[in-house]
């Protein structure tokens, strides 16, 4: 006698093992599964027909693995497409870079917090200070691919790009500024015009 | 039937045009497209999952647990506006390639 439930949970361990991953995305696909089987069986097949019709629209287990494959491991790290590419690379520097200037800038005011006046140059600072942090969230989510973090990375990189070269051109080289300063015109080059090229994905 | 290979290079733009109509779930995503391909687009369900997974990853849509009218347990994805954007890019070059395959086509028959 056939027995669907004891058949979808026959089927859900072979997905298992040959790998696909619980909850996500095997849960959505014995929503899936079932779905298909209900139709099947409104349409008037038997459960088991049903059952082997749902199972062959949803792919062999070694078919899936192989799709879902693509999104995990270092296709999954790197990332699918050029654009995900240059965001993950743009969104990890930019996270070393806000990270150690947040720290650097705190670390600077801190020192002097409980006796410091009140300047121009303290309130700049502080600002800084807040913008770097925002810095550090923009590359997390533009790092996981949330395009419009990438107005507040430009913003940055003009600020960025602009004070490395005056700093540079006014005071003695410095490597470190050096390297700032270009991380702010490549980012500028591959986020401008973002609106037509960057978020096009092919 | 389509080729694969073409199947497999429409289904970003399919998606995200069907979803650009509304929320949707897997299931009625891949019944949409073969009733309006008329049979001739056929995915292997599963398929899509790897697809939109990868979508919702690049921040081009959005999704959501939820429930059927019927009580029964449903992922639902939307576009985005960052998906808008990427649609309309697809759009316009598959409308491209359309153009271009016309104006072949009608130059034979000339």
């Amino acid at each position: 006698m056939f027995d669907l439930e004891k058949s979808i949970v026959a089927w859900r361990k072979q997905m298992l093992a040959a790998g696909i991953q619980s909850p996500v995305p095997m849960e959505e696909l014995e929503v899936h599964l079932r779905e298909e089987i209900s139709r099947a069986v409104e349409a008037g097949a038997n459960p088991q027909a049903a059952f082997a019709i749902a199972a062959a629209c949803i792919g062999s287990p070694d078919r899936l693995k192989i799709e879902f494959k693509k999104d995990v491991g270092i296709a999954g790290m790197i990332g699918a497409g050029p654009v995900e590419r240059t965001n993950r690379l743009i969104g990890l520097l930019w996270l070393i870079y806000c990270l150690g200037s947040f720290y650097h800038t705190t670390s600077g005011l801190m020192s002097v917090f409980p006796h410091v006046q009140i300047t121009p140059l303290f309130v700049f600072a502080w600002l800084m200070d807040f913008i770097y942090l925002r810095g550090v969230v923009a590359s997390v989510l533009l790092f996981n691919g949330v395009m419009r973090e990438r107005r507040y990375i430009f913003m940055l990189a003009i600020l960025d790009a602009l004070g490395g070269a005056g700093f540079l051109l006014s005071h003695a080289f410095q490597p470190l500024c050096f390297i700032f300063t270009v991380l702010g015109f490549v980012t500028i080059r591959l986020f401008w015009p973002w609106q037509k090229t960057k978020t096009a994905t092919a | 039937m389509i080729r694969k290979e073409l199947v497999a290079a429409s289904a970003e733009p399919l998606i995200l045009s069907l979803l650009a109509q509304g929320e949707s779930y897997g299931y009625a995503i891949i019944q949409e497209v073969k009733e309006r391909s008329g049979g001739k687009m056929n995915w292997t369900d599963g398929m899509l999952y790897p697809v939109l997974h990868r979508l919702e990853r690049r921040g081009l849509i959005k999704s959501r647990w939820g429930e059927s009218e019927t009580g029964r347990k449903r992922k639902y994805y939307s576009l985005k506006k960052e998906g808008k954007t990427a649609m309309a890019k697809h759009q316009e070059q598959w409308s491209l390639v359309h153009a271009v395959l016309s104006g072949l086509k009608k130059e034979q028959y000339v």
